[in-house]
């Protein structure tokens, strides 16, 4: 049985070893957050959690770094709007 | 290695009560490798930011073969070592005490602390790519040609049909191999250009360094015959002036014919794409060397840690070893983590100081190959986004130069915020610093390598984690 | 100092000379060319690269007990406005508020609120109710609280440079990276030597914020100006979680102590980039300029404490910087006892950027000889000078 975390509701397979980030990729996605000032769409840029512009809510916790964070069983993920939800 | 003069000097290391090694890419697995063999029971932590060994060079497949037999810790761990292993840690903070230092790291997410205490030190932070800023470049779609290896060798994704590797220096050749290998063996198609700001002829000007080292002769005949056989375009002598984009995503770039300098010549020519990586060379990660204060001198626009000969920092107790000390590569970077190492357990490595040097001649002609002087800037428009994370201008880092007064990229970032963002500056503070500096043609410019690096907090770091 | 190619430097003449680029001397400077002086404003490194660079631009009057320096900060509050309309709407500043909070015992903090409506200050009690409406993330247990509503607060780096760059519109010149070497008095003129120039002038401010004190040595006379070290945490930018400056009571305590053991008392606010700021701790401990992990974790512990929705908040930097103070706590601002044309507007510790203002037309009203806005005795150097105090 493929293992899936969900990203903004919709179940994303992944493999193991997969990062949050390889594993959307993978599944045809791009844009992961937008930006608090201009509201431009960001995504994976320097893929070593040096840049932090994959940034995404992972279990309710803004600003995590999808390049960095391993893909897990049933992981709730989403796309990130400006600094996160207050 | 002679058997005897190692035996000698076991019995005088034997006060080492723990040692740290910073990193685990080619210079800290190499110093690992060298600890190894004393026959004195040592006891390391062995630390790295990601979740796997290997560093940015030795990228794996989980539980696929190491790439590097030799440096494999797994395999050749001998028994008498207790090696604490702090994968996906990252060091925020790093304390001197009486005879020593307190580490400390947190989870990746920073919600997890911790801390050791150890009586030495080998940092081996490596380098991460550098980036330019362009037109576009913060759309997704774009990335670095690291990022795109990464997903290519380490997750076996294919992140597009079209792939453009845009910059300068030998990195985007075992890039593009990288994605044609996955794709091979995914049983897909990739088309894959490198657009390259240098001419291809400017490697005659290195043919010294390449006859001291032999094997890099076979290893750029290996590419290039790799990227013929494979259908690899080369364009030369030509620089991304901006990433076009229309409702569906990226859709090609715009490039210019670029002089040696990177001045920009009038005009640009549109290539087809959807993705585009891009790579300008290496930055060393100082951030830690900074906290540490250890001291750092310009080398070719790079900030480095000054070592001695047995790749001694300046405070006692810290060895540097790899490309914090100077951009050089996998090979050097083995060679000065194996001297950082026998230097701790007080053994010499006369063999590995020549092999040191005939690296480090390669390296600097590579320099001469791929130089990349500020001159890039005037390929920017001011609407252009240079901060990432705080989404500052071209123009506002030059308006601040103009009108406030900043003459570094430390003050151009009090007055900006270029560079005060999560990353703090990890990707913009370089790039802002060549602005000023371009832009201050007063030559009034006041970077100062001990300054210009500082990032006071290592790495990411959550308040609650702090609070236990 | 092994200068001997005197020659070389090039000589600039100027009414007035003011020594630091920080938000004292721009603020000088302001006063200064508004009054018709030929001015020149110089610093060892470049503008606002000292304390105003490390600091999170507090322009209060809630953190002070009645007195000359509560005194001082009303006036500043209403000139910082009036400068701010000046030079325009260019570095963020804002009327906040503030809010002091009692975690314990309310009654110093209710005697002090009560002391401070006396003199002026705009000080409203809140309870726990008016308290949630005011910073609806801050922690149930706390119950007590007293609203500032004229704290306010700036963008100080931005504040000096663009104040600056106006008095420079002006005028005024602005020399970075002129350490000053010596300072010499002959027949009522003074000059100014640096590695590459001379500056003959016959006034000078020294608004040279920790460094106060080297550089009158430097002129021949002395002023007991220390740094007391301090570090502000910021996060990573967050939603609006802080409304206004949040402090706890015992931050006041702080303030007034001369203590060399560490402090902390929490200050927490957010800016208008979305990051959040925590300090202040106190230290002194020379311009020591280590981290000290103790430190961090405490300011954590108490801002979480106060704010419980900043546990997952990440820790992005650390400013690290030295504040200028003096042995009484009050700002130095005036005349010299000895060097004739050498005036002093330093030591202001934690409260330079709200000071400023005042400070600056003080001193620009003492150099011109016109009635001050203040009565200026309480900040005299003389105070230390004449009683040999070091």
């Amino acid at each position: 049985m493929a293992k899936s975390f969900s990203f903004n509701g919709d179940g994303i397979n992944f493999q193991s070893g997969d990062s949050v980030a390889a594993a959307l990729i993978r599944s045809g996605y791009r844009a992961l957050r937008r930006t608090r000032f201009a509201g431009q769409e960001r995504s994976i840029f320097c893929g070593i959690g040096q840049c932090f512009d994959c940034l995404v809510i992972i279990d309710g916790k803004a600003n995590q770094r999808a390049c960095l964070v391993p893909a897990k069983q049933g992981m709730q993920v989403e796309f990130q709007e400006g600094a996160g939800k207050a | 290695m002679s058997a005897r003069s190692s035996g000698d000097s076991l019995d005088s290391a034997a006060s080492v009560n723990g040692v740290a090694i910073i990193g685990a890419g080619p210079a800290g697995l190499s110093a690992l490798h060298q600890l190894l063999t004393s026959s004195q029971s040592l006891k390391i932590e062995m630390i790295d930011s990601q979740v796997r060994i290997g560093g940015q060079y030795w990228r794996h497949q989980e539980g696929s073969e190491f790439p590097a037999i030799d440096f494999d810790p797994r395999k050749n761990s001998a028994q008498s070592h207790e090696i604490t292993w702090h994968l996906a840690s990252t060091v925020w903070q790093i304390e001197k005490l009486e005879g020593g230092f307190r580490i400390h790291l947190a989870s990746n997410v920073g919600d997890v602390t911790s801390s050791v205490e150890v009586e030495k030190i080998i940092i081996a932070t490596g380098a991460s790519e550098r980036t330019l800023p362009f037109k576009n470049w913060t759309a997704p779609g774009v990335m670095s040609a690291g990022a795109l290896q990464s997903l290519a060798k380490e997750y076996q994704v294919i992140p597009g049909k079209r792939i453009c590797i845009v910059g300068s220096g030998v990195f985007a050749m075992p890039v593009a191999k990288s994605i044609k290998e996955t794709a091979k063996k995914m049983g897909t198609e990739v088309e894959v250009t490198i657009i390259e700001a240098q001419s291809m002829t400017r490697w005659w000007r290195n043919s010294l360094a390449f006859l001291l080292n032999p094997s890099k002769i076979f290893e750029a005949c290996g590419f290039l015959i790799f990227m013929k056989v494979n259908g690899v375009k080369r364009i030369s002598k030509r620089m991304v002036r901006g990433v076009k984009i229309e409702a569906g995503g990226i859709v090609g770039l715009n490039v210019a014919r670029v002089r040696s300098d990177l001045r920009p010549e009038r005009g640009v020519e549109f290539l087809p794409g959807d993705l585009v990586a891009t790579s300008f060379g290496f930055i060393p990660d100082m951030t830690l060397a900074s906290i540490l204060g250890l001291e750092r001198r310009e080398l070719s626009g790079d900030v480095v840690v000054v070592v001695n000969a047995n790749q001694r920092t300046s405070i006692d107790g810290i060895w540097a070893a790899g490309e914090i000390t100077g951009i050089g590569g996998h090979e050097l970077a083995i060679t000065e983590g194996a001297i950082a190492a026998r230097d701790l357990l007080q053994r010499r490595s006369p063999l590995l100081k020549w092999r040191r040097v005939r690296q480090r001649l390669f390296t600097r002609g590579l320099t001469k190959i791929y130089p990349v002087s500020n001159r890039w800037v005037e390929s920017l428009d001011d609407a252009d986004i240079v901060c990432r994370c705080e989404e500052v201008t071209a123009g506002e880092i030059k308006e601040s130069a103009h009108q406030l007064g900043a003459d570094s990229a430390r003050t151009a970032k009090l007055f900006t915020r270029a560079g005060m963002g999560l990353c703090q500056g990890r990707i913009c503070q370089r790039n802002v610093k060549e602005i000023i500096d371009f832009v201050r043609s007063d030559g009034k410019s006041a970077s100062d390598p001990n300054r210009e690096t500082v990032r006071p907090i290592g790495g990411v770091v959550t308040l609650g984690g702090l609070s236990d | 100092m092994a200068h001997v190619s005197t020659s070389a430097r090039e000589e600039i003449g100027a009414d007035l000379v003011i020594i630091g680029a920080g938000i004292v001397g721009a603020m000088c400077a302001h006063y200064a060319i508004a009054s018709g002086l030929r001015t020149i404003v110089i610093d060892r490194n470049s503008v606002a690269s000292g304390t105003t660079g490390a600091g999170e631009g507090n322009i209060m009057v809630s953190d002070k007990s009645p007195g000359p320096e509560l005194d001082l900060a009303l006036i500043s509050r209403e000139l910082w406005f009036e400068v701010g309309a000046r030079v325009g709407d260019s570095f963020e500043l804002v009327a906040k508020g503030g809010v002091s909070v009692a975690r314990s015992n309310p009654k110093p903090l209710h005697d002090l609120a009560e002391s401070q409506s006396r003199v002026g200050v705009d000080a409203r009690e809140v309870d726990q109710i008016a308290l949630s409406k005011l910073e609806p993330f801050i922690s149930p247990e706390i119950k007590y609280g007293v609203h500032y509503p004229q704290d306010a607060q700036c963008q100080p780096m931005l504040a000096a440079a663009r104040i600056l760059q106006d008095f420079q519109r002006r005028g005024g010149k602005v020399i970075a990276r002129q350490e000053v070497l010596e300072i010499e008095e002959s027949d009522g003129a003074l000059s100014i030597r640096t590695p590459d120039m001379i500056f003959r002038t016959t006034h000078i401010i020294n608004a040279a914020g920790t460094w106060a004190g080297e550089i009158a040595k430097r002129a021949g006379s002395d002023l007991p100006i220390m740094p007391r070290r301090g570090f502000i945490l910021v996060t990573a930018p967050l939603p609006q979680y802080v409304f206004h400056k949040v402090y706890d009571s015992d931050y006041v305590d702080n303030v007034a102590s001369s203590d060399a053991d560490l402090q902390t008392s929490t200050v927490i606010e957010g800016t208008k980039s979305g990051t959040i700021l925590i300090g202040a701790s106190r230290e002194r401990v020379g311009y020591d300029k280590s981290m000290s992990v103790p430190v961090i974790k405490k300011l954590a512990r108490q801002a979480t404490s106060l704010f419980p929705v900043l546990k997952d908040a990440q820790l992005l930097r650390v400013y690290n910087g030295f504040r200028p103070y003096s042995p009484d706590h009050l700002p130095v601002i005036g005349p010299d006892s000895k060097i004739k044309g050498l005036y002093h507007c330093a030591g202001h510790e934690g409260a330079g950027i709200g000071l400023s203002a005042a400070s600056g037309k003080l001193i620009a009203e003492l150099i011109q000889g016109v009635k001050p806005l203040i009565d200026p005795t309480p900040f005299s150097p003389a105070r230390f000078q004449l009683a040999g105090v070091r």
